[in-house]
């Protein structure tokens, strides 16, 4: 426990001395009584004026001072930047899990292991298949959490209880992950902490090295000025300061670091007003919050408790007395005693201040010898100030659009957002990977480095788990996912066909999976014109299933599929899904139109979710410090398409991932129920692939900015980096398949005439049909022996 | 004597399990979920099946999810805020368990209830078309979210579409009272 102000006193007055002899100095001066009487009263009426302006000038300078710290701390202290919070990950029974991994999590948000079970806030406590933890509270003025207990079995997750309740949850909310600050002008980063976190020794510390008196002298400590002028006249040292706690806290809150006696006057008065306003302890925790202590980039580290983050990646209340001297002894100069750039600076300087927590018998001699003997401990490095610079923008824009200024960037607010930090990193190296792929292939030929984008979202929830918007937001911040307005190709062909199936609800027109369409050359003359489709690889197929005409992504069965069902069908679904601009061409079949990735990714919600389209989201609350709710998202949902005929859709796009253009998808490895679409445009200027399964959907675009070919299909540029970034996301989600709605059933066709098939039908395979929709004829070609018509 | 007592008491106990038939509420009870599929008989190598015309395998429908039991509770727990009148705890705890166990109906369908008592028609209707996907195959929910279909279908003034969701949802489950007495209320107009 903390000793009382009067111990400090103790210990910190009796280590101090001072020369007495420069009071010997002091010159009394006395006017002189042998003037005339006009002389003495112009001397008075001198003196008075004099004393007049004189108190004119202090009442004048106390009264504006006394406004500036009084107005100052009746307001909010600090410009507090808003925090971007990713998604808290939701534990429940049954989610496979090890717990190992649950440690690695906690450890990222600076937990600290405590082999004590009784854990306190910010702390865990790992056994075998248990781990007790308590999670931080993220507002001010809210009440603590309860420890929660979460057993393990068989890497899964047993069960978790409130220890504080022994109630049995069903789910639990960890605390997110934050992704970035929203910084206004000022790039300051900030934990606040409070008085009664810090841990004594770092209070300690800071006073042994900055201000031992603090808890004696009243705002100025006229010895240690003294003793500073003595060093600068006498002994001619280095400048000393001679400032208190209060007086540097006044100077950061209110004053420029010019030195001039004006600044200095009014430094002291309201160091002196301020003690005057504030108990000690409250003034410390102003300090302590305050102070600079080093920079992250182009952002500035304010304040023990972000230093400790920083530095030793835990809360304060866990930094242990080395750490303390190293923070107080980086309050001088942050930068010349920063450890990560000089270790050897800052180890000295912290010994200086264990010296000087030794000579004020904070610690021991022993344990001074201790602390001193050891190395310098600082996390390793981390210069991402920004996990999802994308993300971080479309958020930013999006408060912006809703709330003011001073209010995202000063009022601390906190904003919770969709985002899955794993299936970020997992996004960013996947696409890096795959974009440094294909500049190897192609950077030699065009001389220019490829670009690309990549968006994953929870179909259910239209949450964004995962979006990066280019190879590197430093170098272009250009958000490909957004604001990139490229041809879809192929990757629209589902939607011509879900426009088919759609017909029978209709207009009682029947499209299946086993209709028959005929892929082979062929011109259509439109409004005037011709149009000539061809397929990507110059082959044609003759008479194929709906289902293999999508698998193959065959260019002419597909154009020849949507003059059948009508171009304002297939261009009115187009509109209903969420993309603009559409005019009903024969050409549109194609998608050779313009649209986003965002656009893709939502419109395809309707295809994994059983034909309802979901918003896609970013923001999931946002609330101010003291956990008043702001703002709260919620799912949108439009009902488009039937059941039967999304999942139709589904069904026949898994094909595209088991026998189709996506076959690379299941050669990769990525093995879970899932459905997918390559897209390659005209002369190769875009690849595309759009993929889903029941929880997770992505789609990846690769290209030219400037639309110089990228000479590559979807299935070889696009598709691998779907493929590596699914295998890695989902490999903490449990496996789900897709449900099929009522209203489907399944027949066994002859894919060669699309009849139902027969026992002499080789190749016979089982088909999926809406209700009503199933063919009434058996197959032509391979029909009963006529031996078995009679029986 | 005795073991003919026991298995004659144990038919009837069974029997009166059996008939027994859900009661209509207003929000049908959270219950564990009835569209568990069979495991199909696996035939052994050495017994190759005569020839025949193929046989299609039926459609899957839901299969369980590892997140059922806790989405389960959640929605148990919403349920519970939603009758408290907490709309927006409500909608944050079905939100949940539809991220626990995104195939699991049940969220879906209590997220269309508090939509269309916003009269939130659009939303409702994609919330329900969702809840009809996983829960087609359970006879009182699939009848619960026709009911509430008709609902919205009557109060869009829809009365003879309204009608046919409303005989549906009587014939899926003859016992959900609420559906018959809003037939009967629709056919008399």
């Amino acid at each position: 426990m903390r000793q009382e102000n009067s111990n400090f006193d103790n210990f910190y007055d009796a280590t101090v001395s001072y020369d007495p002899a420069m009071f010997r100095k002091i010159v009394r001066r006395v006017p002189s009584s042998r003037k005339g009487g006009a002389l003495r009263k112009i001397f008075w009426v001198t003196a008075f004026i004099a004393v007049a302006v004189f108190l004119g000038f202090t009442i004048r300078l106390y009264l504006s001072c006394r406004k500036i710290v009084d107005d100052h701390l009746k307001s909010q202290t600090w410009s507090l930047p808003s925090t971007i919070y990713a998604d808290a990950p939701i534990l429940y029974q049954g989610l496979p899990m090890k717990p190992e991994r649950l440690v690695d999590y906690l450890l990222r948000l600076h937990y600290q292991p405590t082999p004590d079970k009784h854990t306190a806030t910010g702390q865990f406590y790992a056994h075998g298949d248990t781990i007790i933890f308590q999670k931080r509270v993220l507002f001010y003025g809210a009440s603590a959490e309860p420890a929660v207990l979460v057993r393990f079995k068989a890497g899964t997750i047993e069960s978790i209880q409130n220890l504080s309740s022994n109630e049995e949850l069903p789910a639990y909310e960890l605390e997110p992950v934050p992704v970035s600050n929203l910084f206004g002008q000022e790039w300051e980063k900030r934990t606040l902490v409070q008085y009664e976190q810090i841990p004594v020794h770092l209070i300690r510390a800071v006073l042994a090295i900055e201000d031992r008196r603090f808890f004696s002298h009243g705002g100025l400590d006229f010895r240690g000025i003294l003793r500073a002028i003595w060093n600068d006249l006498i002994n001619h040292k280095q400048l000393q300061g001679g400032s208190t706690v209060t007086q540097q806290l006044v100077k950061n809150f209110y004053l420029t670091p010019e030195r001039s006696i004006r600044r200095k006057i009014n430094e002291a008065v309201m160091a002196w007003i301020m003690e005057r306003r504030l108990r000690k302890e409250e003034i410390l925790e102003l300090y302590l919050n305050e102070i600079y202590l080093g920079q992250r980039g182009a952002m500035s580290i304010n304040g023990i408790g972000e230093a400790s983050l920083l530095y030793f990646g835990k809360d304060v209340q866990h930094v242990d007395v080395p750490e303390a001297a190293l923070l107080a002894g980086m309050i001088q100069a942050p930068n010349i005693y920063n450890p990560y750039k000089h270790s050897k600076e800052a180890k000295t300087r912290r010994n200086v201040v264990l010296r000087a927590m030794k000579e004020t018998n904070v610690i021991s001699s022993s344990d001074y010898e201790k602390y001193v003997a050891t190395e310098l401990k600082v996390k390793p490095f981390d210069s991402r100030i920004n996990l999802a610079p994308y993300f971080g923008n479309i958020v930013k824009t999006q408060l912006l659009e809703k709330y003011d200024q001073d209010l995202i960037y000063t009022k601390n607010l906190r904003v919770f957002t969709t985002l899955d930090p794993d299936m970020q990193a997992a996004a960013e190296e996947s696409l890096a990977a795959g974009l440094e792929q294909i500049d190897k292939i192609r950077y030699s030929k065009v001389k220019k480095r490829v670009e690309g984008c990549l968006i994953a979202i929870e179909p259910q929830t239209g949450f964004i788990k995962a979006l990066v918007g280019g190879r590197s937001y430093s170098l272009s911040q250009f958000d490909r996912v957004r604001q990139a307005k490229r041809q879809p190709g192929s990757i629209f062909k589902p939607v011509v066909y879900a426009a088919a199936f759609e017909e029978f609800f209709d207009k009682q027109r029947v499209f299946t999976p086993a209709t028959l369409v005929t892929d082979e050359p062929w011109t259509l003359h439109f409004q005037n014109k011709t149009w000539q489709p061809k397929n990507y690889d110059g082959q044609y197929h003759g008479t194929v299933t709906l289902r293999t005409a999508l698998a193959q992504s065959m260019n002419v069965a597909t154009a020849r599929l949507a003059m059948d069902v009508g171009l304002n069908q297939v261009s009115g679904l187009a509109k209903r899904l969420g993309f603009e601009n559409i005019k009903p061409y024969p050409s549109l079949s194609l998608g050779s139109f313009e649209v986003s990735p965002w656009e893709v990714a939502e419109a395809y919600t309707v295809f994994a979710n059983g034909g309802v389209r979901t918003e896609i989201r970013t923001l999931k609350k946002v609330s101010n410090t003291n956990g008043e709710t702001l703002e709260r998202s919620r799912i949108e949902v439009k009902k488009i398409l039937h059941p039967q005929t999304a999942y139709l859709i589904t069904d026949m796009l898994t094909t595209v991932l088991s026998s189709g253009t996506g076959a690379a998808v299941r050669q990769r490895g990525f093995m879970r129920p899932a459905a997918g679409k390559t897209g390659t445009t005209d002369e190769y200027r875009d690849a595309w692939f759009v993929g889903y399964t029941p929880n997770l959907l992505c789609v990846v675009w690769t290209g030219y900015d400037d639309n110089t070919p990228i000479k590559m299909t979807g299935a070889q540029a696009a598709l691998p980096i779907w493929t590596r970034f699914m295998k890695i996301a989902t490999q903490n989600i449990p496996v789900e398949d897709f449900s099929s709605p009522q209203g489907v059933n399944i027949k066994m066709i002859d894919p060669a005439t699309g009849g139902l098939s027969t026992e002499n039908c080789p190749s016979a395979q089982p088909e999926l049909f809406i209700d009503g929709t199933e063919p009434s004829t058996t197959c032509s070609q391979h029909g009963k022996h006529w031996w078995k018509l009679f029986g | 004597m005795k073991n003919t007592v026991v298995v004659i008491l144990l038919m009837i106990a069974l029997l009166c399990g059996c008939g027994k038939k859900k009661m209509a509420t207003i929000e049908p009870p959270v219950s564990e979920p009835a569209e568990v599929p069979q495991t199909p008989a696996v035939r052994p190598p050495d017994n190759p099946a005569p020839k025949q015309a193929p046989v299609a395998p039926v459609p899957k429908g839901r299969m369980p999810s590892v997140g059922d039991t806790s989405a389960l509770k959640l929605v148990e727990s919403g349920v519970k805020k939603m009758n408290a009148g907490s709309t927006e705890e409500a909608e944050s705890l079905f939100e949940q368990a539809l991220r626990v166990s995104p195939t699991n109906g049940r969220p879906y369908y209590y997220l269309g209830v508090i939509a269309a008592g916003q009269r939130d028609y659009d939303r409702a209707s994609g919330f329900f078309a969702q809840a009809e996907t996983h829960l087609h195959a359970d006879s009182f929910w699939m009848s619960q979210i026709l009911l509430q279909q008709g609902l919205i279908l009557k109060n869009q003034n829809q009365k003879s579409a309204a009608a046919e969701k409303f005989r549906k949802a009587v014939e899926t489950n003859p016992s959900n009272n609420w559906a018959k007495s809003e037939l009967d209320a629709i056919t008399r107009q």
